[in-house]
């Protein structure tokens, strides 16, 4: 008994704590290579969602990846000659107006330049997830309360059908 | 003797034999079940997410197919009550003379056999933390984890990560069976399989809801529509492994909807389904439809080897940004040549097909493949080394990723080793660390170490 008494309270000693995220450094790091002092940009000047996972879809992301930006083991250093070189090629300027580099000095939102793919720009379909039923923030969804509520009735028959 | 015991507790007259009432050797007393689980469901309710218990070194105990243990007749999370049974006295660490014949008890039960539930109800709580630590963290995709001395600080590095919370239950009138598992998502993390919407925010999840049919003489058939696991390859908790993230098939946040039939025969295991896509991504052109499935025989006691395909298409994919037909033909196997080892191992062949990027221009046709060896020591009960080799090889244009798991493929060679040691300590509990030995595609060999708690209820 004692050993399991005292693995449980340990397990609820490592298992009771807050959760915590992989919070997103690179917006910052842009900054600081930039030298600017914007507000710090969401996930979503490179990624489809907000809590940043996934491959860069955004033109900007996308264009960073063409530069050579790449996750590996090497601090900021790809991300820094990355956005070197959209300064230098000017990247997505278009009739003298500003690129991708100048839009970020000026603390705007190089996705919202028309310089994409054929047509002009603009974010890939952004991707999100959740039950279609679902609105922002709500807690029910559509089949998986309508199956819920089946469980429910048939549980509470089966209970009450139980011998005592 | 034994053998024949076990194949024979196969059946549904076995599920019903470990239904104990009352257990010899039971030693805990209705109070202490009930603390026990009243703590361990505190635990369940403070941590997140989920991945779930699958065990293909059960083989070595003559285990080759896996609906005697668990809900699912591909293997994976909710289990039986048989399957209950066989954690209690196979798969634990016993202190005293034990021979994996006794009668499992109570404790082996839901909530440690402080309630007994009907034989038409399974019930089960996970739960699992994670303490993670990167050598070179800034490669986390999402932006990278920093040096920190406080663990539980966003964005530290040693990093302590709630893994798991998630409840799954099955009802079976008849035939008829309603199996479906809800859990916590943190944000950034097992969107993929989010019911509630929002980004960036904790979330109900549910991985697995379907309704399914049991056909057959020996209900050998099982009829499934639903959202459910990807039946491809090894079922392995492991879901960054390259043969479970490249193959989107991880049991993470990788199910889909679908229609699938599983047939678990004697010698042949199998199950094919009809992919209609995971409903709860959108919009619509993200979702992969097509179809996957395996079979796998036994050509041995304890040696099966399997094939698996896969393909889908999807309108504009995750990772490569145009449309994508993916596919993915695999081969695997496990054999136990003696009873404390298993080996275990998967290869899959991978191909991307996007089209001309441009008029005039060919279609894309890119290849790849995703391999896995692994060798399960189990020296004393309940104690197991694993350690394991896997290799990720694409040479697309952009990195390739799956839906949630955090995983990412860079173009390239990704080589990786495993050293995994697990222990189940004590009923409904295990302790695993993995050194993860990683030189990634492009990038800079780093080490990964990682602890996990887990409980089950």
């Amino acid at each position: 008994m004692k050993p399991l008494a005292f693995t449980t309270a340990l397990a609820a000693a490592l298992l009771a704590s807050g959760a915590a995220l992989a919070s997103p450094d690179y917006p910052s790091s842009i900054n600081g290579h930039l030298g600017t002092s914007c507000p710090a940009m969401a996930c979503t000047l490179c990624h489809a969602t907000a809590g940043g996972s996934g491959v860069p879809v955004t033109e900007f992301g996308k264009a960073m990846v063409a530069a050579g930006l790449h996750v590996n083991n090497d601090g900021d250093a790809s991300l820094n000659a990355a956005l070197d070189t959209l300064a230098k090629d000017n990247t997505c300027a278009v009739d003298g107006g500003p690129g991708f580099i100048d839009t970020l000095k000026a603390c705007g939102d190089p996705n919202t330049l028309a310089c994409g793919t054929a047509g002009g720009g603009g974010n890939a379909a952004a991707l999100d997830y959740g039950c279609s039923a679902a609105r922002a923030q709500d807690a029910s969804g559509g089949l998986v309360t309508l199956l819920a509520a089946a469980l429910g009735v048939v549980v509470t028959k089966k209970l009450r059908k139980r011998p005592a | 003797m034994i053998r024949s015991q076990r194949r024979a507790a196969a059946s549904r007259a076995a599920d019903d034999r470990f239904r104990v009432k009352q257990g010899r050797g039971d030693v805990l007393s209705v109070v202490t079940r009930f603390a026990l689980s009243v703590a361990a469901a505190v635990c369940l309710f403070l941590s997140f997410e989920a991945s779930a218990q699958a065990f293909p070194w059960m083989i070595k105990h003559d285990y080759k197919v896996c609906n005697v243990c668990h809900a699912d007749p591909s293997g994976a999370g909710l289990l039986t009550q048989y399957g209950r049974g066989m954690e209690e006295t196979l798969v634990r660490s016993y202190y005293k003379k034990h021979t994996g014949d006794e009668d499992p008890g109570k404790t082996g039960n839901f909530m440690f056999g402080a309630f007994d539930l009907p034989e038409w109800l399974l019930l089960q709580a996970d739960g699992r933390s994670l303490m993670y630590f990167d050598s070179a963290a800034e490669n986390v995709p999402a932006g990278g984890l920093k040096p920190s001395r406080n663990p539980f600080e966003t964005g530290s590095n040693p990093h302590f990560y709630l893994m798991q919370a998630n409840a799954a239950a099955q009802i079976t009138v008849s035939r008829f069976r309603a199996s479906g598992d809800l859990g916590l998502g943190v944000p950034g993390d097992s969107e993929a399989a989010s019911i509630t919407r929002g980004q960036n925010n904790y979330r109900l999840t549910s991985r697995q809801h379907w309704l399914g049919l049991d056909l057959g003489s020996d209900n050998q058939f099982l009829l499934r529509a639903g959202r459910m696991q990807v039946p491809f390859g090894l079922r392995i908790i492991e879901h960054t492994s390259p043969v479970r993230a490249l193959t989107r098939t991880n049991i993470n946040t990788d199910q889909q909807y679908g229609l699938a039939l599983a047939y678990t025969g004697e010698k042949l295991r199998g199950e094919i389904m009809a992919i209609a896509g995971n409903f709860q991504v959108r919009p619509d052109d993200y979702r992969e439809r097509g179809g996957a499935g395996y079979a796998e025989y036994a050509v041995g006691e304890t040696a099966a080897v399997g094939l698996s395909a896969l393909i889908t298409h999807a309108d504009l994919d995750l990772s490569l940004q145009s449309a994508l037909w993916r596919h993915a033909y695999g081969l695997f196997g496990r054999w136990s040549p003696v009873k404390p080892l298993v080996l275990m191992a998967e290869s899959d062949l991978l191909a991307f097909s996007q089209p001309p990027p441009g008029v005039g221009q060919a279609a894309i046709n890119t290849f790849g493949n995703a391999s896995m060896l692994a060798v399960d020591l189990e020296p004393i009960q309940g104690v197991h080394f694993t350690p394991s080799a896997h290799l990720a090889y694409v040479n697309t244009r952009l990195s390739v990723s799956d839906y949630g798991s955090g995983s990412t493929f860079a173009p390239g060679l990704t080589a990786s080793g495993w050293a995994s040691l697990t222990w189940f300590f004590l009923p409904h509990m295990d302790f695993r660390i993995d050194g993860i030995f990683e030189s990634p595609a492009g990038g800079k060999f780093h080490t990964l170490l990682l602890g996990q708690l887990h409980i089950l209820l």
